[in-house]
């Protein structure tokens, strides 16, 4: 898709400072470094074929032991003040959203399950919903309280009264329910109680376990902004973006050397292997970073000039 | 008033024809009704072969009427058994119902013509053809999820097609009934039943 691009830095993502949009939606002073406008990214916005709220948000969740999880099921985990929950894929793959509460703090974690991304962000005193429209075809979320549109791997709004502003981030964690439990044994779960009649031991997509139908393998189905044929369309790379610009690191090959280095721009970004939990950590000059797994396309797509 | 007249015997022909076929086709409407309602509930994922504990997980009922995505609504209720796990919605089932009996009695309408060609003009694959709007029409819900399914790209016209597979589908389900039972010459048939 022929785009026109101009480079729009705006500050260091990896040292949010906390304000407010009038006591809503608690928004980050530091904004994701955008290849594009964000004009041009709400252009390239398109229906994923359902109404918005046609995927649900899960807004009252429930808590539980997590019985029902397999032991290699795929969990989001989360820590927030000392307090630890793990959210199943197989929930989340039906509603891509949860706004939930945790440690004290108003949270929304998110998946898409088209881009293999769970990212998660502070809500405020409002929730998020799915819009049901997608950008290279990553969630686009969207505030109850503004409507403006957020695209989820940017996290920052393209269209809306908060155009330009940028979601506070926390870590989420993809990994399994045995390494997360083993490493949290005092967690609690989502429970399947969402208020919603859907089969949650069903995938729609495929499956992560073991890797099948869409997770696998294939092109992207929506269009794509920018491809890069570094990696295969659905490997997974671990993406950090911080003010010198975005960087992905293939998830295959730091599992292999536990350990890997990229310079952004002059500045080295370090991603350190965690065997325990199969998830990694990206530091910028020795500071700890927001990262998340990706699908390469989708990375690609956003940030054509990641390193 | 002969026009109003005309509809009126048109009409009744229509009733008493479809009644007396699918009478004389009992085992036959029946068997393919429940089928084909199976396959749409499987198809739009209500219904799957698997399960785990027998267990009732029961919604929120104020979202019975919600629709999801084009002529697909939200359930009351997820009824799990060891081979079975079924979303309740009473809507679903309602329209999964009534295309099931539309291709149940063009079916039968099939068959009687094939056993029956002298009391009936009807063309025998004309039932059989009408099979196929009503299992577009049963993943009208799930386009999106076709998409990925089947690898196809996807697009606004693609995802505006799924949107109106199933009253396509039963339009012309009632269609093809309707010229079924008309070629029906009713007095003759029940003869040749009887």
């Amino acid at each position: 898709m022929a785009v026109a691009s101009s480079l729009i830095t705006t500050g260091c993502l990896h040292a949010p400072s906390r304000r407010d949009s009038g006591g809503e939606l608690p928004l980050a002073d530091a904004k994701v470094p955008l290849t594009h406008s964000l004009d041009v990214y709400s252009r390239n916005i398109v229906s994923g074929g359902v109404p918005k709220d046609g995927i649900p948000s899960i807004d009252d969740p429930t808590h539980g032991d997590g019985k029902y999880l397999g032991e290699n099921d795929v969990v989001f985990g989360v820590e927030i003040n000392g307090e630890e929950r793990a959210y199943p894929q197989r929930v989340l793959v039906w509603h891509e959203i949860v706004n939930d509460v945790l440690g004290g703090e108003n949270i929304s974690v998110t998946y898409c399950p088209l881009t293999g991304t769970a990212v998660g962000f502070m809500r405020g005193e409002t929730t998020l919903g799915v819009s049901g429209r997608l950008l290279n075809s990553n969630l686009v979320m969207y505030d109850r309280k503004t409507d403006s549109l957020w695209p989820q791997i940017l996290g920052q709004s393209v269209k809306g009264e908060l155009k330009g502003e940028a979601l506070q981030e926390f870590r989420v964690v993809w990994t399994t329910w045995r390494e997360w439990r083993d490493e949290h044994p005092e967690t609690t779960v989502l429970t399947r109680d969402t208020g919603y009649a859907r089969n949650y031991s069903r995938d729609p997509y495929g499956s992560y376990n073991p890797v099948m139908g869409y997770y696998a393998s294939g092109e992207p189905n929506y269009p794509v902004m920018n491809t890069d044929t570094r990696h295969p369309p659905k490997e997974v790379v671990v993406g950090a973006r911080t003010s010198d610009g975005p960087v992905s690191f293939h998830k295959d090959t730091l599992r292999r050397e536990e350990s890997m280095v990229k310079q952004v721009n002059g500045t080295p970004h370090r991603a350190i292997y965690n065997d325990s939990l199969d998830t990694a950590r990206v530091k910028r000059s020795g500071e700890t970073v927001n990262s998340f797994d990706a699908m390469w396309f989708s990375w690609a797509a956003f940030y054509p000039d990641t390193a | 008033m002969a026009t109003i007249q005309r509809i009126r015997y048109k009409l009744s022909h229509i009733i008493r024809s479809t009644k007396t076929v699918v009478t004389a086709n009992t085992k036959t409407f029946y068997t393919t009704t429940i089928a084909y309602l199976i396959l749409y509930l499987y198809v739009i994922g209500d219904l799957r072969f698997t399960g785990g504990n027998y267990s009732i997980r029961i919604a929120d009922t104020t979202l019975m009427f919600k629709q999801i995505s084009p002529f697909y609504f939200e359930g009351l209720a997820v009824i799990s058994t060891p081979f079975i796990t079924l979303i309740l919605s009473p809507l679903n089932l309602f329209i999964g119902g009534l295309i099931a009996a539309l291709v149940g009695i063009n079916i039968a309408f099939s068959i009687t013509g094939f056993r029956h060609p002298q009391e009936c003009s009807t063309n025998n694959a004309t039932g059989l053809l009408s099979v196929v709007p009503a299992l577009l029409g049963g993943s009208a819900c799930c386009g999106p999820i076709l998409i990925f399914v089947l690898g196809l790209q996807a697009s606004s016209t693609l995802l505006t097609f799924f949107g109106i597979l199933i009253p396509l589908a039963l339009l012309l389900l009632i269609l093809t009934a309707i010229y079924s039972s008309l070629q029906i010459d009713i007095d003759a048939l029940r003869r040749a039943t009887s």
